[in-house]
């Protein structure tokens, strides 16, 4: 089994890897492959983990406050897949506003708690620093803010001030993408190592 | 009205009960909130898995251009869901099972690093397409930042003691200080999405 799967995944590999001669048919197969197998995990997880899993202790738990919990959620579920229904558009509208508002809230909360916060306690304990006026310009370019106009000398200044924010956005922006390429280089050698490994042990 | 105002109402109430935890700590309710968007989340996948095999059979039905890649994409799919199914019936293992496991590890998991192997082959190629059609000071400073992150990162080199104090003095909090700003810009704008759709300002789900 072990070796069948070694030839697959070099097979994958060098599917994947042909992009690089031209986009072919080989490519497109594998990568469909790719989105296929994707959906297929996600589906399988998502059944396994949350959907059969609350099933099965529906059927087996014997407190009746929790099974009336779950059976709550199992209805307020249903109302979702109702929304693939046009005719039962009310029903389903309920079930998509319901997770929603969850998304939504627990989304404003993080960003509230676990953003905000933290990083504007961050960035002020420094006290006066590079940092602290970088991120103060990147904001200020973020136009959330626009003053009023003050005649033309004020517009300039605030001109100018947006540019440096721009400025200050374009250099953090560049050096993520220079994480992101190191992230990408550290991948490429491993697929380089693994092919190299693979080849090398059949060559013996 | 009705229609409108009812499913509106819902999403504000939904969303101040999603904060009421954080506000008013109870370990229970945030419990069960949790459990409840897990749930509504893996429901709506259903539904979005199913629209996903609607769409892949449509276009195999129509024979739309590209249409045998649909056929692979939505069989390769469902039969990965049908065999976990029929694994996790028969030995109650799910996603664990020995048939599952396999094409995880040599299917899924090859075809995903390979992918990601591509990565810098896009990115150099995007970096040369902006250089060439576009040069302003911002795209100047752009390839500053990425040489920035590659100088320092560039191990077994002179290049990262070289520009190691001028880094750690000047580029470093400037990178950190920018990219805190646009995490701050970001959450802002969650917050204030979120704010207008419980004003009923914004209305996501449309109508």
């Amino acid at each position: 089994m072990g070796s069948i799967g070694m030839v697959v995944a070099l097979l994958l590999t060098l599917m994947i890897l042909s992009y690089l001669i031209d986009d072919t048919a080989v490519y497109r197969l594998a990568a469909s492959l790719l989105v296929g197998l994707s959906v297929g995990y996600f589906m399988a997880v998502v059944l396994w983990n949350v959907l059969i899993s609350q099933w099965r202790e529906i059927m087996t738990t014997t407190d009746s406050l929790r099974r009336g919990l779950l059976f709550l959620q199992v209805g307020l579920g249903v109302l979702i897949l109702a929304k693939g229904v046009p005719r039962l558009g009310l029903v389903g509208d309920l079930g998509l506003a319901i997770a929603l508002g969850i998304g939504l809230g627990t989304a404003g909360a993080g960003a509230v708690f676990g953003t905000l916060g933290p990083q504007l306690m961050a960035g002020v304990g420094q006290g006066i620093s590079v940092g602290l006026v970088a991120t103060l310009l990147a904001l200020l370019a973020a136009q959330f803010y626009r003053p009023p106009a003050r005649g033309p000398v004020w517009g300039r200044v605030w001109t100018g001030v947006q540019a440096l924010g721009r400025a200050v956005w374009a250099f953090a922006l560049g050096a993520l993408f220079g994480s992101a390429l190191i992230t990408g280089i550290s991948l490429l050698i491993g697929r380089a190592e693994f092919l190299i490994q693979t080849l090398s042990q059949w060559w013996r | 009205m009705f229609r409108r105002v009812l499913p509106a109402g819902f999403l504000s109430l939904m969303i101040v009960l999603a904060l009421l935890p954080y506000v008013w700590p109870q370990p229970t309710l945030r419990q069960s909130l949790t459990e409840l968007g897990s749930t509504l989340l893996a429901y709506a996948a259903v539904v979005g898995f199913l629209s996903f095999l609607e769409a892949h059979f449509h276009r195999v039905g129509t024979r739309a251009e590209g249409w045998p890649y649909s056929l692979v994409t939505a069989l390769t799919a469902l039969g990965f869901l049908l065999l976990s199914l029929a694994e996790g019936g028969l030995r109650g293992s799910g996603v664990a099972g020995p048939w599952t496991n396999w094409l995880y590890q040599y299917g899924l998991l090859p075809l995903e690093a390979s992918i990601g192997a591509l990565l810098p082959f896009f990115m150099v190629l995007a970096l040369w397409r902006l250089l060439r059609t576009r040069r302003s000071t911002y795209v100047l400073l752009f390839v500053a930042g990425v040489l920035t992150t590659l100088i320092i990162h560039s191990s077994g080199t002179l290049l990262p003691v070289l520009f190691g104090s001028f880094y750690e003095t000047f580029l470093s909090p400037l990178a950190i200080g920018g990219i805190r700003g646009i995490l701050i810009g970001v959450a802002i704008g969650v917050v204030v999405l979120m704010a207008r759709t419980f004003l009923w300002m914004d209305r996501p789900m449309g109508r």
